[in-house]
């Protein structure tokens, strides 16, 4: 799991020696996508090690249903396999994959007949086999759990494309362009269902603590 | 009031974990999937697309030999139905038999006989 993220998006992380790259030859992830494209199985092991716990996450952040959350991954992995030799690597492959399980997940939304949140009296965390960071930090005034459920509920709530957004961006920390790659959204629309989403929820988290 | 900074902790510190179990069972599936795709793909092999085509006309010119080549014995009668065709054929075949045992003419059918199923032959 991401450590929390403060206030600006984390910068993609870039080697150094970026400039080089031509002398000194494919990148991991170009070595990864090469391998992806001539559908090597343990190259898409690989690509779960490597991003299977935001793909999981972003699937049980929008369904909010580990069964049906696994399955969107699982047809999610199908799908990269088979469709990894015209992925040209243009977008990141994380980006690329969250692009594919969040279609899935909506394809999951559209089907469902009833979208209702998680009952009042449980773990809405917990029922979307969702956890909590044990090494996330916070103010020691702020009554965490009763927030982190709070917050959930709200996310919960929220529009699916706004959720979708929230969590790619907030809780994945994608950056605005790659979350406008995995949405298939402009930048601009991006920040824009970002910035609503961010008003309900904390509008959610003070009617239920107050000011 | 929570801040923006709060509210950026706590999505963030909130995920999941990949689960072996997962991966486990996507690769069965592609690779069972991969088995099926490579029997179909032998089977549509020219070789055995060719294969298949030559024993399929072997088997049609076997069928037209031996249409051609079966008795037509009862192709220049017409008769109403089978009835009357297996009639006239064990008829005619007692009529040969006599005529040939006692150079009588063909001696007619008695009654019992088209109730018979062709068991007194």
């Amino acid at each position: 799991m991401r450590s929390p993220r403060a206030g600006t998006p984390p910068a993609p992380v870039r080697p150094s020696y970026e400039s080089a790259e031509a002398d000194l030859g494919p990148t991991p992830e170009q070595e990864l996508i090469a391998r992806l494209r001539a559908r090597d199985l343990e190259a898409l092991g690989e690509l779960y090690r490597l991003h299977g716990a935001a793909m999981t996450t972003l699937a049980r952040s929008l369904l909010r249903d580990p069964e049906e959350a696994a399955d969107a991954v699982e047809d999610a992995l199908v799908r990269i396999h088979d469709g990894a030799p015209r992925f040209r690597g243009e977008r990141g492959l994380k980006t690329w994959a969250l692009r594919i399980v969040a279609n899935r997940c909506r394809d999951a939304l559209r089907r469902r007949r009833f979208a209702g949140g998680p009952p009042e009296e449980h773990d809405p965390i917990a029922e979307a086999g969702l956890r909590v960071d044990p090494t996330a930090e916070w103010d020691a005034a702020l009554d965490a759990p009763r927030l982190l459920a709070a917050l959930e509920r709200a996310i919960a709530a929220l529009p699916a494309e706004q959720r979708e957004a929230v969590v790619l961006r907030d809780r994945l920390g994608l950056s605005y362009e790659e979350v406008a790659e995995a949405t298939g959204a402009s930048p601009q629309a991006v920040k824009s269902k970002l910035h609503r989403a961010r008003e309900k929820l904390k509008s959610a988290l003070r009617e239920r603590f107050g000011e | 009031m929570i801040r923006d900074e709060d509210l950026d902790k706590l999505l963030a510190a909130v995920g999941a974990e990949a689960e072996p179990a997962l991966w486990t069972r996507t690769r069965a599936r592609i690779e069972a999937r991969r088995g099926a795709a490579g029997w179909l793909a032998w089977a549509m092999r020219p070789a055995a697309l060719g294969a298949s085509l030559a024993v399929f006309a072997g088997a049609l010119a076997v069928s037209a030999a031996l249409v051609a080549t079966a008795p037509a014995t009862l192709t220049d009668a017409s008769y109403e139905n089978l009835t009357e065709a297996l009639v006239a054929d064990l008829g005619g075949a007692t009529g040969t038999d006599a005529a040939a045992t006692t150079g009588a003419p063909p001696a007619a059918v008695p009654p019992a006989a088209t109730a018979d199923s062709g068991g007194a032959r």
